[in-house]
């Protein structure tokens, strides 16, 4: 299993689903996720099935069972090298 | 002319200013013809097709150059959200199933929703659009292996708020093709 490790604070909401995802800034029921935290990849996003735009793109779907949350993290939030 | 909801929608996901002589006037293009063929309703000019990109689209696209039409609102200015959010998501947005998992570990699929386009339209539609603001993805762009720069994109991967969102997305004016889809992949995803 490939990991990843989160390179800043991210933060993580309940869905209408009851689903924890990323969300863009901290509410008031949010959790903070702190930099570091490490994430299983369970796939990667590399297409936009649109041929109109070109095949193109990265996104990874990744997990963490401490959070209980199986979300697409963007490339930017990840470190390099880990 | 001042553009306002499901006629805004469109000019920002598939539209663009060209000038001549000095002066700006508004072109859409698109592949499907329901797009560029609503602005006849608005506009004297006259939808035509063009073999712009012919080579990277395999067929012809539809264009109308809206000569009449020399300005669009500025995303605070527009008035009917739901009308606007509903163009650009019919031509920038993807809804398919996607595989999931539950707390046992066991996988599932579900729908999901993405949209794509600048930050600013991402952020405008975080704003408004009835779910939990998203963290807005930075997708690198790669075709044929060259960079050509980043997209950003919105996930919505919880059926209900999917639904919230087409829900409220939802009016007469829309692409009937989309919708049909749209409504046939939740119906099956329901019978599930």
């Amino acid at each position: 299993m490939i990991k990843v490790k989160t390179n800043k604070d991210l933060y993580i909401s309940k869905n209408l689903n009851d689903l924890m995802e990323f969300i863009s800034k901290p509410f008031s029921d949010s959790v903070t996720i702190p930099a570091g935290t490490e994430f299983d990849v369970e796939d990667i996003l590399i297409d936009r099935s649109d041929d109109t735009w070109g095949s193109s793109g990265t996104a990874l779907y990744c997990s963490n069972d401490e959070y209980d949350i199986l979300d697409y993290i963007s490339l930017d939030d990840i470190e390099e090298n880990c | 002319m001042m553009l306002d909801g499901y006629y805004a929608g469109i000019a920002y996901a598939t539209g663009y200013f060209a000038i001549e002589n000095n002066k700006q006037y508004l072109v859409v293009r698109n592949l499907d013809d329901w797009y560029v063929k609503c602005f006849e309703n608005i506009s004297k000019y006259k939808a035509y097709q063009s073999l712009h990109k012919l080579e990277r689209d395999r067929k012809p696209q539809w264009c109308i150059k809206a000569r009449d039409i020399n300005c669009i609102p500025q995303l605070a200015e527009v008035k009917s959200l739901n009308d606007f959010c509903r163009a650009y998501i019919e031509i920038h947005g993807i809804l398919d199933m996607a595989t999931s998992k539950n707390r046992k570990g066991e996988y599932f699929k579900k729908p999901r929703l993405r949209i794509y386009g600048s930050e600013e339209i991402m952020t405008f539609l975080n704003n408004n659009l009835p779910a939990m603001p998203k963290k807005i993805q930075y997708i690198k762009n790669n075709v044929d292996d060259k960079y050509i720069g980043q997209t950003c994109a919105l996930y919505y991967q919880s059926s209900e708020e999917i639904s919230a969102i087409l829900r409220w997305i939802d009016g007469d004016l829309r692409n009937e093709k989309i919708w049909a889809k749209w409504n046939n992949l939740l119906c099956l995803n329901e019978k599930e």
